[in-house]
Formats: structure tokens, sequence, C-alpha cells
């Protein structure tokens, strides 16, 4: 059986950082707390022994409040891992001591892993590695996780304390953490109530000090009966009575006197609390009273300006032209050859190449917008724009945290659904969950970019950037108004850490990129293949499977024909829309590749600037705003639908998540279209 | 029920302007996750705070304390008796 | 012939991606949003 180590600390002291290192994988990393939300398990590979290495979301301290910090928490207790690497952020080790100490309480073996050792540096603090171990009693080692600096002395270290060590059952440390009186009432607890107990305890004395401290979790596990906690009760009125505070605060302050303690003798700080570091005075433009708000947007729009500027559609040109153009008419010629029948001509060039084609031109901007986003991720803004954004976000009722998982949307829906872990109350999560959709996502690209580059060409810029600020609009109104609705409640609270800013490494940025583009393309390789041929298939045959000369004839015709009306008060009734926006569900992208068969069908060998030419004919560019307006909006698509199902757990509250969007898209576009047409666009 | 006379020499964490530093006392208020939290970012007794600056619309506020920065709300500061 | 080979394999490819996703969605997989691993939390195992 593999040793199993398990990396835990404070929410961004570069866990994954280090599980990245050592395990070779790629893990999402960015510079705000609560990045990780999952438990997540690699081989380690710098060292010849099988170890599995384990990286958890941070946690502050063993009690945990929001569903993250409860899964890191549960996996220390109840999986016992062979060795606790807990990682600790140099620069910050005062606090992150608060959870070091919590875990050498309970008796875990545990080695100290010193992060950032190259910021501490750069500060010129000076850390004594030698009184911490003397204070601590467990190996210090001191690493820069993000340069891969000490980590194989780390594993040595850690390797030596599973081989060696057989601890268990509290550490001798207690008693000069705490002081007399509260090891005092543990002693007790331990020696009266827990031979009580009808459960096997396994660790008497951390068992007793979580008992003192009132810790439910414990309790419940314990199944402690009433009779016992009364008896606790009077210990905790004691301490209580003596120190004049409750118990939380007395054991908290408690631990906090020490890591004071430790601290003060170990760390040497070069810089004082009132100096200003270079976070302070980013800060002091980026958090501006004046600024900061016309600053997020006019950043936004920076990102959607270079995404659409010059180098996005450039590089649309090139791969469009490559695909579309050279590809294409290769194929076509390949297959002519070969004497391949005209379905199947029509299959691959109209269907296939058609239907992707359309879709893999955006290859170059979506990694562009992933570059910016992961810009955003790694210097430490997203902290920032939760905390500037904690007063309007309180209007509807939600804190600043939640503005974290918005911007994630900006990305990718799903990861930023999963994100609302971190968000304390349920209430809080279920309302962020159904805003997040609003926010427009990556794969909604490129319908912006087709629809634009039709009908907007001399404005792209100012039309996508309304539709996002349209997205942000809906969102905003939709908190308020089911906030007062069907999820009412109190005000979330709103505590939170704010890193430093950190300058995001190229190789870091790159890998994102990289990654993103990847993604993309499988994606596309995936479930936009399987799409595009279904599609065709059903715009080439008719119910008693006989091509149509007419694609209207078919069955996807038929289909589309159906629910085109529902459409219309939009300004979209053709069939073709109605189908594309159809097969949207399975992913957005699909609106573009099922709008590329479509429309590009009859003269597939051509370039998508044809695709362009015939939505031309179709569309107006008010009813394209409404058709881009209402593919924003409309139901999520089918891995966000199954992330919000997972993450709600409730079919109730996923069908409403669904069902409301869909409601609003179809308001929103009916105002803008038959709005429009009263002002006398079209 | 008065939790706490709040003397001459004390004040809330609340009434703190930009640029001004503080000792904490104690933190008020009832038992519960809130309070927790606080108390598990490190705003113990004794522990110093330097309010940093409000954020643009006014709340939160941004502190330092035991060497890192802490946002919080004016309701939370509220609650946090400094000397 | 060659029509039949070339059909087959994309009609079958397309056949297993289908099947193979929806297995995926059924053991609680978000098939996400087309990302690999950094940048999404998606489950990858
Ligand atoms: N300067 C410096 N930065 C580091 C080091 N290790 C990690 N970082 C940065 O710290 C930030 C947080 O890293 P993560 O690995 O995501 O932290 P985490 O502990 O996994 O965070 P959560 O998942 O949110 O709990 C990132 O911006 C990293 O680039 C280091 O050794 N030196
Ligand atoms: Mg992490």
């Amino acid at each position: 059986m593999p040793l199993k180590f398990a990396l835990v600390g404070n929410p961004n002291c570069g866990k994954t950082t280090l599980f990245n290192e050592i395990t070779g994988s790629t893990q999402y990393v960015g510079n705000w707390p609560g990045v990780t939300i999952e438990k997540r398990e690699g081989k380690a590979k710098k060292i010849q022994e099988d170890v599995l290495i384990i990286d958890l979301p941070g946690i502050y301290s063993l009690s945990p409040y929001s569903m993250e910090e409860i899964i890191a928490r549960d996996y220390i207790i109840n999986e016992m891992p062979d060795v606790v690497i807990n990682i600790v952020d140099g620069t910050n080790i005062e606090r992150n001591f608060y959870l070091t100490i919590q875990l050498i309480e309970l008796g875990v073996n545990v080695v100290v892993a010193l992060n950032m050792m190259d910021a501490v540096e750069a500060k010129g603090d000076k850390i004594d590695l030698k009184i911490l171990e003397g204070s601590l009693k467990v190996p210090v080692v001191p690493i820069t996780a993000s340069k891969g600096k000490g980590v194989t002395e780390l594993l040595e270290k850690a390797l030596n304390v599973a081989q060696t060590a057989a601890a268990a059952g509290g550490s001798p440390l207690l008693q000069e953490i705490h002081n007399e009186s509260i090891v005092a009432s543990i002693e007790e607890i331990e020696n009266r109530i827990i031979p009580t107990l009808e459960s096997k305890v396994q660790n008497p004395r951390w068992t007793s000090l979580k008992l003192l401290e009132g810790d439910e979790k414990v309790q419940e596990a314990l199944k402690v009966s009433v009779e016992s906690l009364n008896q606790i009760k009077v210990y905790q009125e004691d301490l209580e009575k003596k120190f004049d505070m409750d118990i939380e605060t007395i054991v908290a302050d408690s631990r906090y006197r020490f890591t004071t303690d430790v601290t003060r003798k170990a760390v040497k700080k070069k810089a004082q609390a009132s100096d200003l570091t270079i976070s302070d005075k980013i800060d002091k433009v980026v958090t501006n009273r004046v600024l900061a708000i016309p600053l997020f947007l006019a950043m936004m729009f920076g990102i959607f300006s270079v995404t659409f500027g010059t180098v996005g559609s450039s590089t649309i040109d090139f791969v469009d032209g490559l695909v579309n153009d050279t590809i294409a008419t290769f194929v076509l010629s390949l297959l002519e050859g070969a004497g391949a029948a005209v379905w199947l001509q029509d299959l691959i060039v109209g269907g296939i190449i058609g239907g992707l084609g359309s879709m893999l031109v955006f290859v170059p901007q979506i990694m562009i917008l992933f570059f910016f986003l992961a810009i955003l991720e790694d210097t430490g803004y997203m902290a920032r724009a939760a905390f500037v954004m904690d007063r309007l976000l309180r209007k509807l009722g939600l804190s600043g945290k939640s503005f974290i998982p918005m911007l994630i949307g900006f990305g990718c829906t799903v990861p930023a659904v999963m994100s609302t872990r971190t968000l304390e109350n349920e209430k809080d999560r279920r309302l962020t969950i159904m805003l997040v959709p609003f926010m427009s996502c990556g794969a909604r690209l490129p319908v912006y970019a087709l629809y634009t580059a039709a009908f907007f060409a001399n404005n792209q810029t100012m039309v996508v950037f309304s539709l996002y600020l349209l997205g942000i609009a809906v969102a905003v109104l939709s908190g308020v108004f089911l906030k007062k609705t069907i999820l009412k409640g109190e005000v979330a609270p709103f505590v939170m850490e704010l890193p430093p800013y950190r300058i995001p490494t190229f190789k870091g940025l790159m890998i994102h990129m990289w990654d993103r583009g990847k993604g993309f393309v499988k994606k596309a390789g995936t479930i936009i293949f399987a799409a595009a041929v279904v599609i065709w298939f059903l715009q080439y045959f008719n119910f008693s499977f006989q091509a149509v000369s007419e694609p209207a004839d078919s069955i996807l015709g038929a289909i589309g024909n159906a629910i085109a009306p529902v459409f219309a008060p939009l300004g979209f009734g053709d069939w073709q829309s109605a189908v594309a926006l159809l097969t949207g569900f399975i992913a957005k992208e699909a609106v573009v590749s099922t709008m590329g068969i479509l429309h590009g069908v009859a003269e597939a060998t051509e370039s998508s600037t044809d695709l362009i030419t015939a939505l031309r004919t179709v569309f107006t560019p008010l009813t394209a705003y409404a058709f881009m307006a209402f593919s924003l909006l409309y139901l999520p698509c089918m891995a966000a639908f199954a992330t919000i199902k997972r993450e709600m757990n409730s079919w109730k509250w996923t069908l409403i998540t669904v069902g409301y969007s869909t409601g609003i898209a179809w308001v929103v576009a009916f105002l803008i279209f038959q709005g429009g047409k009263m002002m006398g666009f079209n | 029920m008065i939790l706490w006379e709040v003397s001459d020499l004390e004040r809330t964490l609340k009434e703190l302007k930009t640029g001004e530093k503080g000792v904490i006392i104690k933190v008020l208020g009832e038992k519960g996750a809130v309070k927790k939290r606080l108390m598990d970012m490190g705003m113990t007794s004794g522990a110093e705070v330097l309010v940093r600056k409000a954020a643009p619309l006014g709340d939160p506020i941004e502190i330092n304390i035991r060497g890192y920065e802490l946002t919080l709300r004016k309701a939370e500061a509220q609650n946090i008796i400094i000397k | 012939m060659i029509n039949w080979i070339i059909g087959g394999i994309i009609f079958g490819a397309t056949v297993l991606i289908i099947v193979r996703s929806i297995s995926r969605m059924k053991k609680g997989e978000s098939g996400c949003c087309g990302c690999t691993q950094s940048k999404c939390n998606c489950a990858v195992k």
C-alpha cells in the first residue's frame, strides 16, 4: 500500500503549486483563497518510494464552515494520512501557525513546509528555523514551491517521519500551548468523561479538547449523551467565569498567544505593518475610491477589445482560410478521387468540416480571452474585486465573495458554479449559482464573433461589450428579484483575506492558455463532432430516411418548424435558428456549428464568409442582436446543467434555474426586438 | 443587556480611521460562525490592527492584522473593541 | 465500399462519443466545459 501524504494549510499558501510540483500535474492554481474545492490525489514523481500525495482545499482551522473546508478536515481526521505536510506561508507565519498548532494538538505526524521563501527573502525578513523546530517539536523545511526549491528535502523528511514516528495519542506540546487552567479542564474531561462514552475514542487528549471547545461535529460523531454534555458544561462555565470570555474565545486566544510568542522569537521582520508594500501601492489605484469601478469596467473593455481587435480578427481570418478553404478543398478533391458517394462528400465537407470549422476558427480568440482571465486570477485581482464589489452585492443580499464565481463565469460556467462552495451560506450559494450562468462564458464568444462580424463589423467590440453588460445587468436585477421572492434570507457576512499581488509567471499563463485551447479542440473533436454528424444526418434525410433536396423538408426541418413560432416574436422565426438554439444545449458553440451546417451546406467548399452572407439574408442587425442576447441568457449548456444539478443537489432548484434563465432570455430578446422595432431600428 | 461598556480609552474597530492603529481587547457578539471565523483569522485579544482603507463605497474595510491583509464589513468591525 | 468504411467510422465514432458522455454524466463527472485540468475543477478520474 502506498504511503499517503496530505497537503494541509491555509487557503492560498501554495498547496496546489506544491502538489503540481511533486506529481507533475497541472491543477488549478490561482492567487486568491478558495481555489481548490475538492480533494485531489496524485503519485509522487520525484522519489523512488510509492507515495500518494493528496491536495486538499485550504482551511484556517480545524473547525470548518464552508463545504470545501469540511472536505479537508474530514479527510485529515477520518482518513488518517501517514504524514500531514502542513504548508505554511512564510510571509504570514503567525496566522498560519494557528492551524499548525491544531494539527499538532491532533497528534498526527506533521512536517511543516515553510513555503514562499523567495518572497520572504525579497522582503528581507529573517526566519530562525532552529527556534521554530524547537518550539513546535516537528521538522520544518523551507521551500519555494513555485520554483521547486526544497521539495526533495521536504519529501525525504516526510518519508523519514512516516517510517520512524508512530505518533497518535496527542502531543505533549498541549501543555505548552494552552495555559494551566485549560489543560487542567482537558485532563478532567479526559479522565472523567471520555471513559464513560459509549464509542471508543482514538485520541482522548484531542477529543477532550474538542469537547471542551464545544465542537458540535465531535459531539455528534461520538454521540455524547446529554448528561456528559452537562458535565462538560460545568468545566466550560468555570473557565468562562474565570476569563470573562466565552469558551471558544478562550481557546482561540490561548492558541494565538502561543503562535505570537513563537513568531516573535523566530521571525525578524524588516518592514513595519504601516510601511507601504508594493501591494499597498497597487491597491491605492485598484481599490481607489473613485477609480476602482471605472477601472474594472475599463479592464473588461480592454480585454474584449484585444480579443476582438486586430489580434483576434487577423488570426480568425488566417484559421478560417486554412480550415474552410485549403483543407475543405483538399479533402473534397481527395474524396472525389477516391470515388466517394455524394452523401459522404456532403457529410465530411458540409457536415464535419463545415460544422467544426466554423467553430474552430475561434480557437485563437478563446485562447486570448483565457490568457487575460488567467492574468486576473494569478495577480490577486479577484479578491480585490470582491472587496470593491461587496457593497453593491450586498444590495442583492450577497457578499463580495459571490463576485469571484461570477468572474470565473466569464471563462466557463462549470468551474464557476463549483467555486460557489466557498460561500458559507446555503441560500447565498443557491442565488449565486442561479446568477452565474448570466455571466457570458467563453463558449458564447463564437456566437458573438460570428454575428458581430456579419452585422456590426465596424463596432464589434462595443456590441460584444454591451452583451457582457447586458448579462451583468440581468444578473443584478435577477438577484434583487429572487432575493425578494423565493430566496429570502439574511445578509451573508463578509470576512476575507486579501492576498498580496504576485506577478504571474509566463509559464503559468502559457499553461492556462494552452490548456484552454486544447480543451476547446478536444470538445470540438468529441461532442461538437457528434452533434455535427447528428445534425447533418437529420437535415439530410426525411422521416422515411430518404435524402431530401430541400433541408426544410428533412427531419430537422420539421422539428425546427415546429418550435420556430416560439421565437417568431423575438425576430428569428426561421427553422434553422430554432434548431441551432436547440443544439446550443449540447454546448453553446454548437449554435455556430449548426448554423454552419444549415446555411453552408449548399456551398460547402467555400469559406465561412459565405455563412456570413447567408446569415445576412435571414437576419437584420436588430434580430441578430436579439438572437445574441437570447443565446447569452437562455438555458446553460449540458455540462453546466449537470454541474448545477450536482451542486444544488435538487431537481427542483435546477429546473427553477433553467426555467428562469430561459424565461428571462425570451423576455429580454422580446423587448429588444419589439422595442427596437418601435424605435425604428431594424 | 449591556454587553460591554465602552470606556473613554476604548473604541470599536469601526470607529478607527484610515491609518489608525489599535490593539484588540475583545470580540463581542453571540457565539457563532461569524465570531469563530473572526477569531480563526486572528482577531483575538492582544492583536494589533491597522486600518488600511475603506472600499470605494465606504464599506467593507481593509485592515492589517498579524502581518496580513484582511477585509471585513463595518457591521462586523463594530463588534470588535479596540484600545 | 469506401463509402461504407468511412461512413461507418464516422457514425461509429459518433455513437461512441454519445454513449461515453452519457455514461460520464451518469457517474456524476461533469463532462465539463472542454477544459482539461487546470482552470477547471472538473473531476478528472
Ligand atoms: N512567490 C511565491 N509564490 C507562490 C509560491 N507557491 C505558490 N505561490 C503562489 O501562491 C498562490 C496560491 O497558490 P495555490 O497553489 O493556488 O495555493 P493553494 O494553497 O492551493 O490555495 P487554495 O487552493 O485556495 O487553498 C499562487 O498565485 C501561486 O503562484 C512560492 O513558493 N513563492
Ligand atoms: Mg489549491
